[in-house]
C-alpha cells in the first residue's frame, strides 16, 4: 500500500464560525477553539469534490464508511509562514507538561518528557515519575528565579508559583522558541427583522463570535493509494480551491481558499522515534484522542491499543498513564442521516499517554502515525499521535 | 442528494444615494457608522455584509414568489427555502439543514471594467484580489430627530451618520448548487429577478442603488429565456 501525503493551507476569506456553545434560541454563538477540526476541513474538501464532480456521491459514501484517508486538524500559523510552516515542525498543540509563565511573555516551556521517561522502568512507576519531575522542576525553577531576581528584580515574577499549564494551547516556532499563537477573533452583531413590520424584532439581537478573515491554518492529509478519493486529491494538488467551512455558510461565513501540495512523508517525520518492544514512549496527541469501548470515551491507564495505519497493524501498546486536561466533547449533525452524530468524548489535543510497547509489526508505518492517525477515526480528524521520547519544547 | 450543476451570479450595485449598512457602531466622527469589513489581506474597507444582502434578496424573493409560480416562471414555491434556507423559528432552535447557496459580501471596486474582469475570473476570487478593490470616499451626514408633538427639532437630538458616497460601485457574487437542471433554472430565474428588483427597493439603510447583473453561469442558465430577458434589461 502506498500513501500519498499532502500539506494543506487554509486561508480564511470571510469570517469563520465553528460553533461551540449556542445561546438562548440559538442566537449567540461562541467559537470552539483556536483550530479547525479535521472533520470540518474534510467536509469542505469533499463538498468541493462533489460539486466539481471529481468523485461520485456513491464513492464519497463508501469512503465515509471505510475511510482510506486521514485529515489532521488545521492549526493557526502567522501569515508570513504561509508557504513554509509545517504542522508539528512549526505549529503544534502545547502538550500536557508545558506551561507559560505569568509575566514571562508567550514562550512555552516544558518539564521535559525525557525527565519522566528516565524514571520509568515499569508501568507502575509512571505516576511517581510525574510527581518527581514536577517537584524537581518547581524547585529548580524557584532557584533560577531567585538567582535572576538578584540581578533583575522583575524576573522574580517568572517564578514557578506563577506558571500556568499550557496543555492544548496552539503554538508556533519563532526564533527557535515555541510561543503561543492564536488566530484573531471578532464579534458580529445583527438584529432579526420583524417580517410583518420590516423593523427590528423585539429581543432578537444575534451575536456571533468568529475567526477573522485573513487567518491562515495548516495541516496534513494522507490518502492510501486504493482510496476512492486518491485521484481527486491528486487532481487538486499544487492548486487552490475555494471551499466553505463551518457554520452560517449561506450567510457568507466560512469562505476559504484551501491550497494543497504533495509532500514526502518521511521529510515531514524525520524525527520519528524508533519503536521496539518494552520501550516506554509518550504518545503525544496532536488531535482529540479516544477509544470506542463500547461508546467513544477518553483513553485511560490500562487500555491496550492496537495502532494501525489504514488497516495495517503497526504496534500494540499498553497505556500506563494519561496526562492532560479534562475530556472534551464533540457533537455534530449528520446531513447524510438527518440525525445528530454520535457524541465523542475524548482526551483533548496535547494530552500525553505514557505507554509501553508490547509488540511492533511495521516500523516504517509507525513513523507515520502523526500524519495518518492510529485508526479509522483519523478520517474525521481524531486520534493522531506522535510517539516521543524527547521533548521538542524548551525544557527548563 | 445529487449534484447537477453550479449556478454563479455576479452583480454590481452602483449607489444612487449615500450608502449605509450599519450595525449601530459609533466612530469618532459619527454616531452611527457603516459596516467596515476586514479584508483577508488585513486592511479594513466598507462593505455590504453577506448577511445583509442575503436578507434583502430573500425579502425580495418572498414578495414575488407567489406571482412567479402563478405565471409559470418558477415551478415550485419551495425554491425560496432551497435557495435561502428555512426561516428560523422564533421558538426553539432551528434544525441544521444543508443550504446550497453562498452569498458573498459586496466590496467596493475601482470601476466597471474591474468588475467585469472579476466576473470573468474564478469564484469569489475578488475576496483575495485586493488590487481590484478601491477604498470609497465617505462622508458624515448630520440629522436632527424631530419632536413628534411639536414637529420641531428635539433638544439635543443632533446625530450624525457615516455613509459611503453615491456613485460607489459594489461587486458581489452568489453561488448555488442545484440538485437537478430544473432546480438550476428555477434558482437562476428567482435570483436574477430578485437582484434586478434591487433597483426598486432599499439595499441598505435608506440606501438606493442601481443593480446590474454581470454574469450568469453556466451557459444553459444564462440562455434560459427568462434569465436572458432579465439580462437584456438589467445586465451590463
Amino acid at each position: 500500500m502506498e500513501i500519498a501525503m499532502y500539506r494543506y493551507v487554509v486561508e480564511l476569506l470571510n469570517p469563520l464560525i465553528i460553533t461551540s456553545t449556542q445561546g438562548y434560541k440559538g442566537m449567540s454563538y461562541t467559537i470552539v477553539s483556536d483550530y479547525i477540526p479535521g472533520s470540518m476541513v474534510r467536509g469542505a474538501i469533499f463538498t468541493h469534490f462533489l460539486i466539481e464532480k471529481l468523485v461520485s456521491e456513491n464513492d464519497i459514501g463508501l469512503e465515509a464508511k471505510s475511510p482510506r484517508h486521514s485529515v489532521t486538524p488545521a492549526l493557526p500559523i502567522p501569515r508570513e509562514l504561509r508557504d513554509s510552516a509545517y504542522l508539528l515542525r512549526d505549529a503544534a498543540f502545547a502538550h500536557a507538561l508545558t506551561y507559560t509563565l505569568k509575566g514571562g511573555g508567550d514562550t512555552v516551556f516544558s518539564l521535559g518528557i525525557e525527565n519522566i521517561l528516565k524514571h520509568v522502568s515499569k508501568c507502575v512507576d509512571v505516576e511517581k515519575a510525574i510527581e518527581k519531575t514536577v517537584f524537581e522542576s518547581s524547585v529548580k525553577s524557584d532557584v533560577n528565579a531567585y538567582k535572576n531576581a538578584l540581578s533583575d528584580p522583575a524576573e522574580v515574577f517568572g517564578s514557578s508559583t506563577e506558571r500556568e499549564n499550557a496543555c492544548g494551547l496552539t503554538v508556533v516556532k519563532r526564533d527557535g522558541r515555541w510561543v503561543s499563537y492564536k488566530p484573531k477573533r471578532g464579534i458580529y452583531v445583527e438584529t432579526a427583522v420583524d417580517r410583518s413590520r420590516g423593523s427590528a424584532a423585539h429581543g432578537m439581537l444575534y451575536a456571533y463570535e468568529y475567526i477573522e478573515p485573513g487567518n491562515i491554518f495548516t495541516g496534513f492529509v494522507s490518502v492510501a493509494s486504493d482510496s476512492k478519493v486518491a485521484e481527486a486529491f491528486k487532481s487538486i494538488s499544487k492548486s487552490c480551491i475555494v471551499a466553505r467551512i463551518g457554520r452560517g455558510l449561506g450567510r457568507g461565513f466560512g469562505l476559504s481558499r484551501i491550497c494543497i501540495e504533495g509532500i514526502a512523508a518521511f521529510d515531514a517525520m524525520s524525527e520519528a522515534v524508533d519503536l521496539y518492544p518494552g520501550r516506554f514512549v509518550a504518545m503525544y496527541a496532536t488531535s482529540p484522542m479516544f477509544l470506542v469501548n463500547p461508546m467513544p470515551r477518553p483513553i485511560a491507564s490500562g487500555d491496550e491499543i492496537e495502532l494501525n495505519v489504514f488497516g495495517t497493524s503497526v504496534a500494540k501498546v499498553v497505556v500506563c498513564s494519561v496526562i492532560g486536561k479534562d475530556p472534551v466533547k464533540y457533537y455534530g449533525w449528520s446531513y447524510r442521516h438527518g440525525l445528530p452524530k454520535l457524541p465523542i468524548v475524548a482526551n483533548p489535543p496535547g494530552s500525553l499517554a505514557i505507554v509501553t510497547i508490547n509488540s511492533v509489526y511495521n516500523k516504517d508505518f509507525a513513523k507515520l502515525l502523526a500524519l495518518t492517525g492510529f485508526n479509522n477515526f483519523s478520517a474525521q480528524g481524531f486520534n493522531f499521535v506522535k510517539p516521543l521520547t524527547q521533548d521538542f519544547f524548551e525544557v527548563v | 442528494m445529487g449534484v447537477a450543476s453550479k449556478l454563479r451570479i455576479c452583480y454590481l450595485l452602483k449607489l444612487e444615494s449615500g450608502g449605509m449598512w450599519g450595525a449601530g457602531k459609533a466612530v469618532l466622527e459619527a454616531n452611527i457608522a457603516t459596516t467596515i469589513c476586514k479584508h483577508p489581506k488585513g486592511y479594513e474597507i466598507p462593505c455590504i455584509p453577506s448577511t445583509y444582502i442575503k436578507g434583502v434578496l430573500r425579502r425580495s424573493a418572498e414578495e414575488i414568489i407567489t406571482h412567479l409560480v402563478r405565471v409559470n416562471i418558477v415551478g415550485e414555491a419551495n425554491i425560496v427555502e432551497k435557495v435561502f434556507g428555512p426561516l428560523t423559528p422564533f421558538e426553539g432552535v432551528a434544525k441544521p439543514i444543508p443550504v446550497n447557496t453562498f452569498f458573498g459580501p459586496l466590496y467596493p471596486v475601482r470601476d466597471v471594467d474591474t468588475a467585469k474582469r472579476l466576473a470573468g475570473g474564478g469564484e469569489f476570487m475578488y475576496l483575495a484580489d485586493s488590487d481590484s478593490l478601491a477604498m470609497p470616499s465617505m462622508y458624515v451626514e448630520p440629522h436632527v430627530r424631530l419632536d413628534d408633538r411639536c414637529g420641531r427639532a428635539s433638544l439635543g437630538a443632533l446625530f450624525k451618520e457615516l455613509r459611503v458616497s453615491p456613485e460607489t460601485l459594489f461587486y458581489g457574487e452568489i453561488l448555488y448548487v442545484a440538485d437537478n437542471e430544473k432546480e438550476l433554472v428555477d434558482a437562476a430565474r428567482l435570483l436574477t429577478i430578485a437582484v434586478a428588483r434591487l433597483n426598486y427597493r432599499y439595499v441598505g439603510r435608506r440606501t438606493a442603488a442601481k443593480s446590474q447583473i454581470l454574469c450568469v453561469e453556466p451557459s444553459n442558465a444564462a440562455k434560459d429565456e427568462v434569465v436572458e430577458y432579465v439580462l437584456k434589461v438589467h445586465g451590463l
